[in-house]
């Protein structure tokens, strides 16, 4: 495995710290609007909060193809043989961002999600009509809308798959950073509240920053 | 315009924005959902904000405030009673339940009721069903509950001031509404809207703030958020119409935030200097986890200084 897929993965792990912090919740309200049967049953419990994280993570991957595909142009166009290097060096830099972001030392990075709002503005009303989710199928859907609501650390993860040079790489890199995700979004759906309690402490969260800051160097330097 | 108490909806911060779109989601569906935040963050309106973008829309919106009623009259405001129930029960009363059939019950200070009325409202909670004081009658009633609080609903379980059957009960979905100090960027936007409509509600030049007002405004704890910030716009707006407003001219207390976080009264019984300052010691040694260097900074002492102390107080060699 690449550092790069290393870092996207580990991403999302520690970036989730932040996520369940601002939007943790919303697991919490998809899972319990489920009908009261379903929540009954462990298994078909999990199911659903399975096919609603499918769906967001294949969201997150088309995502990431779409950028890999556009980055592969502009490596081609800034320099075909420097602009590999180019790339990687603003994905380092932005993964630093997120770090610093992580920890709470660079609030700012944040702002990147109003990229996002429009599109989000567009999905929204599709997702309200699949609420409360009652099948299966509905859950899967309304997971593919919620990968594209709009949040910082998203966005900067997809400005890295840009510099992935395939739509190929850039959906695996998006893929396994939602996989990242996926142990604490899923564990929010059930322990909202232990959950985001972890994720609001300053400390595991300056932890997570500085991991982030040192494999982002790690993979600049084996990378070059 | 903007009515003066619709101020708490309005934010751009990427933490105040992620709230809207969670509880624009949690408006879709049914489900109980639990406002934790301080005082003057906006939790009724946010509340109100849900049940409109609710199926719930069309029928009413119920809002109390468990810490106003009196123990007494609590049971009859919630579940009603029946005429005669009591000395001046002079007709029936449905009570605020069976006023949000149908729509939403909103219980503002939620930590704030009576353990007898927490066992009440968990039955109804659990079963929909509820008997009005003086009543043989058991009624039923459908409603959403949106509850707020304060306070630490945890701690209060652990006191034995609230119920944990309840506290579980309510905390399914619990939403942080980030105090006006956690999100970044709206204290300036705030003041500028706020600012506008109030000149033009009292027909006045709006001041303009300098620079340094504002990053010290900007770095204020805002105890009271927004209800406070409105407050002080105005306050600013009356005095210095028109004009200029540097730091110097804003409130003692916002002003000199940094110097004196505190204050300490000296009891009437005197103190034990010694004894205040071993305290004030272990405590910040407690703070820091046993790192001298960073208990010494929160102390305003240098590390020598702080050894010194501790030794003189055989704290910790």
């Amino acid at each position: 495995m690449e550092i790069g897929y290393l870092g996207a993965f580990l991403m999302g792990l520690f970036g989730t710290l932040h996520c369940v912090g601002m939007c943790g919740s919303i697991m919490g309200v998809l899972t319990f609007s489920l009908p009261q049967e379903t929540r009954r049953h462990p298994g078909r419990l999990l199911g659903y909060l399975g096919y609603y994280n499918i769906g967001r993570v294949l969201s997150y991957t088309l995502a990431g193809s779409l950028a890999g595909a556009f980055g592969a142009g502009m490596l081609l166009t800034i320099s075909p043989q420097y602009g590999h290097s180019i790339l990687l060096l603003l994905a380092t830099f932005l993964m630093i961002a997120v770090g610093f972001y992580l920890a709470g030392w660079f609030p700012g990075l944040a702002y990147v999600e109003r990229a996002g709002a429009p599109v989000w503005r567009k999905l929204e009303p599709l997702g309200k009509k699949l609420l409360p989710v009652k099948s299966p199928l509905q859950a899967l859907l309304y997971g593919l809308i919620w990968g594209w609501l709009p949040c910082g650390l998203v966005y900067s993860a997809l400005f890295i798959a840009l510099g992935q040079g395939s739509p190929l790489s850039g959906g695996v890199f998006m893929f396994l950073f939602g996989l990242g995700t996926l142990p604490s979004v899923m564990a929010t759906g059930v322990f909202a509240e232990q959950i985001m309690r972890f994720a609001r402490n300053p400390r595991m969260r300056i932890i997570a920053g500085i991991a982030l800051i040192l494999l982002a160097l790690a993979g600049l330097i084996i990378n070059w | 315009m903007n009515k003066p108490d619709n101020y708490e909806m309005q934010g751009n911060s990427p933490e105040f924005t992620a709230l809207l779109r969670s509880l624009d989601i949690a408006a879709a569906t049914d489900v109980a959902v639990l406002l934790l935040g301080e005082s003057g963050t906006g939790k009724e309106l946010l509340a109100r904000q849900i049940h409109r973008n609710s199926s719930r829309s069309d029928a009413p919106f119920i809002a109390i405030n468990c810490a106003a009623l009196p123990d007494g009259l609590a049971e009859s405001e919630f579940f009603g009673h029946a005429k005669g129930a009591f000395t001046g029960a002079v007709a029936d009363n449905p009570g605020r339940i069976s006023q949000a059939e149908g729509g939403t019950l909103f219980l503002d200070e939620v930590g704030e009721m009576s353990l007898e009325i927490q066992a009440k409202l968990l039955r109804f909670l659990e079963s929909g069903e509820f008997q009005p004081v003086g009543s043989l009658r058991q009624r039923h009633a459908d409603v959403r509950l949106i509850a707020a609080t304060n306070a630490d609903l945890r701690k209060k379980v652990e006191q034995g001031n609230f119920r944990e059957d309840l506290y579980y009960r309510l905390n399914i979905v619990p939403f942080h509404v980030p105090p006006l100090r956690e999100r970044s960027g709206d204290v300036a936007l705030l003041m500028k809207n706020i600012t506008r409509d109030l000149a033009a509600r009292h027909q006045l030049d709006p001041p303009v703030y300098t620079r340094a007002a504002m990053k010290c405004l900007d770095s204020y704890a805002w105890p009271g958020n927004v209800r406070e910030l409105r407050n002080l716009c105005e306050r600013m707006l009356i005095l210095f119409s028109g004009r200029e407003i540097d730091e110097g001219n804003l409130p003692r207390e916002i002003r000199h935030q940094h110097q004196s976080r505190w204050t300490f009264s000296l009891p009437d019984t005197g103190i034990k200097l010694e004894e205040v300052e071993k305290e004030l010691l272990q405590q910040a040694l407690e703070k820091t986890g046993g790192n001298q260097s960073k208990a010494a900074r929160i102390l305003g002492l240098t590390r020598y200084a702080f050894i010194y102390r501790l030794k003189k107080y055989q704290l910790q060699t």
